[in-house]
């Protein structure tokens, strides 16, 4: 009897199963009428949720418009008709369907917005199970995002890059690693140069949605590229999450055309992002979107939780050498270069030094191979079974936490001054819409740089009634690396502007960097520089050497001195600039005194920058 | 339609058998990529080592529909992370090695020093050679780990 019902079972359970397209839960055309009927009256198309779900941002026109293509909408206007996208899609969800996947199981956070909004009845709900297996295999339950700090050295690096990791709570402690990163990137294949930053300035890549396990894309960031990683857990209900891994699931096979200026990894997440905050404004600047302002309007919004620091490979070993000892630091070029251990400076040491000494050595050879592309691992085996022989004498580096992205001053300034040129009273104003200054506060950027984009300096003389644009800055970028027994960087800076009157100029230079223990830390750059100035009528090349000596006094106190010595192509004569600058934080702003001489004329400036 | 499924089955397993050995992360993801052109194009906004989004991804070595196969995700991980785990052993400590003696049940500070000791007194057991590959050094781990009574006891009791 109990078999018989067993097979009863199974034989109904077949014909349940096999038969299920066919009866196919029997969507009614009265019904979905009805849900259609439920939509118009309350205008659900308006509602933010709704809006949010498309990435619709609003017109000047009050029309709508989305970045999303691919197979995102259903409606062929979809992309800026939110009425008649929602129209499109209860018709297409409450109807049969050819697909393998049923459309209810493609729009799971379109669908699970509807049964919130709408009275729909039981029977038009159809299991995904697939979806539900997966997504209990992803097990996320917390949402963290993830800042990939600056690197000046790359183009492509130079804003920082945000990503997503979802975090299993089964993945405890060391575990987190196996949780999974979200990135949302350009598909750039193998362009590079000048190709790849112009297709990237105007929109010739598809930027799409991937996943990968978070170890790996530390690899990528941390490893490969030396860039410190910020987490910070995102203020997210266990609904939200979820709402946000369907809305993830439903993006899949669309993409959106990537500009590497506004429409970026950043960007996209903001309004991915935006999906779980139906009712607030996660506003994002309307020309530059940058990483870290991200970051900080999602504090703002109050979104950022608990924040977690993972070191770089490329700062771990910067931390490593500064910790060495001049006696464990002596033998590390033997050790690098050849992997001897037989040296008389090493067999000296006692074994705990030996070990910090193999440990620096393993490190640099690590970092080499990633940024050379160069194999190592005849070497790096040699030290790490000599390192293994000395045992478990040594503990991790102690890490300082570096400043937080977080507390970097706001990417773009307006500057309020008084000053004297050749005793003649001028008042500046200048605006920049990025990043930073040479002198200002670099803490949680690229240290010891400079990166401004789009600034404008005007000056007001007084006496002469006159208002003119002192300086245009496009692009202006010091990037500096200190040289040291292992390692010569290269140092370099670029800048494209205008001077007085929109007289474009371009200027390049390249060199080394040397650090000093000098107040807390000073840096002297010393670079070879072609200056063209006057591009549009006479150029006028000039070649010279010029030397930048900053100083770190105090965390919030800093000081340069500045000297370059050219020679004019066009007027066969040298010029000499001589520069001194002053920079204090004060509160929420920068207090700065600028002081020059050039081609004998003197100036002075005092600038409060907010 | 069902030809074209059958061709992406046919090439999926191609993948896994040419990838017998691990997961083979070289095989699926960077083929045909020279060392030095697959670190090149690892940079921020480039797409190699990507895989799209959810679940329609196909099954691939050691991943199945983007996600990592739970039993798999020893071998994925030491595939993704040999060099960091090499030189993490020799000197005892490190976040990668945490992870692994996490994986193989030494959850607690006890536990994993245990393990830091262990990987590390049977560093040239484990990785007996410059090159030796991902799914050999699993399968020594494995053996050496199993010899080791006390710290086996030690990991699945904590």
């Amino acid at each position: 009897m109990v078999l018989s019902f067993y097979r009863f079972f199974q034989i109904t359970f077949c014909i349940f199963i096999l038969g299920a397209p066919l009866l196919s839960w029997g969507f009614s055309i009265e019904r979905t009428q009805s849900y259609l009927e439920q939509a118009r009256t309350k205008k659900i198309w308006l509602d933010p949720q709704w809006l949010k779900l498309g990435h619709y941002r609003s017109k000047w026109n009050g029309g709508y418009f989305s970045p999303l293509q691919g197979h995102f909408f259903i409606s062929p206007n979809g992309f800026h008709a939110p009425e008649s996208e929602l129209t499109a899609t209860i018709e297409f969800l409450f109807s049969e369907s050819t697909l393998a996947k049923h459309p209810q199981c493609h729009y799971l956070a379109r669908m699970s917005w509807l049964k919130s909004v709408l009275t729909i009845s039981q029977e038009d709900l159809l299991p995904c199970e697939e979806q539900d297996q997966w997504k209990r295999q992803l097990g996320a339950s917390e949402v963290y995002i993830v800042f990939a700090a600056s690197d000046l050295s790359s183009a492509a690096s130079s804003f920082g890059h945000t990503f997503l990791r979802l975090h299993n709570s089964k993945n405890t402690q060391a575990l987190e690693l196996l949780d999974y990163g979200v990135n949302y990137a350009a598909t750039t294949g193998t362009d590079t140069g000048a190709l790849y930053a112009l297709k990237g300035l105007f929109g010739y890549y598809q930027g799409t949605f991937s996943m990968l396990p978070f170890h790996q894309k530390i690899k990528e960031y941390s490893n490969l590229e030396g860039r410190d990683l910020w987490g910070y857990k995102l203020q997210l209900s266990e609904q939200q999450v979820n709402l946000l891994i369907d809305h993830l699931l439903e993006l899949e096979g669309s993409y959106s055309k990537y500009y590497f200026a506004d429409d970026n990894c950043s960007a996209q997440l903001l309004e991915l992002l935006a999906v779980t905050q139906p009712n607030k404004e996660l506003k994002k600047a309307p020309d530059i979107v940058l990483p870290l302002d991200t970051l900080k309007t999602l504090q703002h919004a109050g979104l950022l939780g608990e924040q977690k620091f993972r070191i770089s490979l490329q700062s771990e070993w910067q931390i490593r050498y500064g910790q060495l000892t001049p006696s464990e630091r002596t033998p590390l070029k033997a050790l690098i270069e050849n992997q001897n251990t037989e040296t008389p400076e090493f067999q000296l040491l006692p074994s705990n030094k030996k070990a910090k000494s193999l440990e620096a050595a393993m490190s640099y050879l690590a970092i080499q191979e990633y940024r050379y592309h160069r194999e190592r691992k005849g070497e790096k085996y040699k030290l790490a079974v000599a390192r293994a022989g000395l045992g478990p004498v040594t503990q991790p580096p102690a890490i300082a936490l570096p400043a937080s992205p977080l507390s970097s001053g706001s990417s773009s300034a307006v500057y309020f001054g008084f000053g004297q040129m050749e005793h003649q009273d001028f008042y500046r104003f200048k605006v920049r819409r990025g990043f930073h200054d040479y002198i200002s506060n670099d803490g949680g950027l690229t240290p010891f740089s400079h990166l401004e984009l789009l600034s404008f300096d005007f000056q007001y003389k007084p006496a002469l009634q006159n208002l003119e644009l002192q300086e245009f800055v496009f692009s202006k970028i010091l990037s500096t690396h200190p040289v040291t027994t292992l390692e010569h960087p290269m140092s370099w800076k670029f800048a494209l502007g205008t001077t007085p009157k929109w007289v474009p100029y371009l200027r390049a230079g390249g060199g080394y960097s040397f650090d000093f223990p000098m107040a807390q830390i000073s840096r002297w750059t010393l670079l070879g520089v072609s200056e063209n100035e006057n591009l549009t009528e006479n150029a006028d090349a000039r070649l010279g050497i010029e030397s930048l000596f900053l100083s770190k006094w105090l965390p919030d106190l800093r000081s340069l001195f500045s000297l370059k010595y050219s020679y004019s192509t066009r007027e066969n004569r040298t010029l000499t600039e001589l520069g001194m600058a002053l920079s204090m934080d004060i509160s929420n702003f920068e207090f700065r005194i600028e002081a020059k001489t050039y081609d004998q004329q003197d100036s002075w400036t005092a600038s409060i920058i907010f | 339609m069902i030809k074209s499924l059958c061709a992406v089955l046919i090439l999926f397993s191609a993948n896994a058998m040419a990838a017998d050995s691990g997961c083979g992360l070289g095989n699926v993801i960077i083929s045909k990529n020279t060392k030095g052109l697959q670190l090149l194009s690892m940079t921020t906004n480039s797409y190699f080592l990507t895989q799209p989004l959810g679940i329609t991804s196909g099954t691939s070595g050691c991943s199945s529909s983007g996600l990592v196969m739970t039993d798999q995700e020893v071998q994925y991980f030491v595939e993704v992370n040999q060099d960091d785990l090499s030189r993490e052993m020799a000197q005892g400590h490190g976040e990668k090695l945490a992870t692994l003696s996490s994986m193989k049940g030494c959850t607690n500070e006890v536990s994993q020093k245990a393990f830091g000791s262990f990987t590390q007194n049977s560093f040239s057991k484990i990785v007996p050679h410059a090159n030796t590959a991902a799914v050999e050094m699993v399968k020594n781990l494995n053996s050496e780990m199993a010899t080791q009574k006390e710290l086996v006891s030690l990991c699945h009791g904590s």
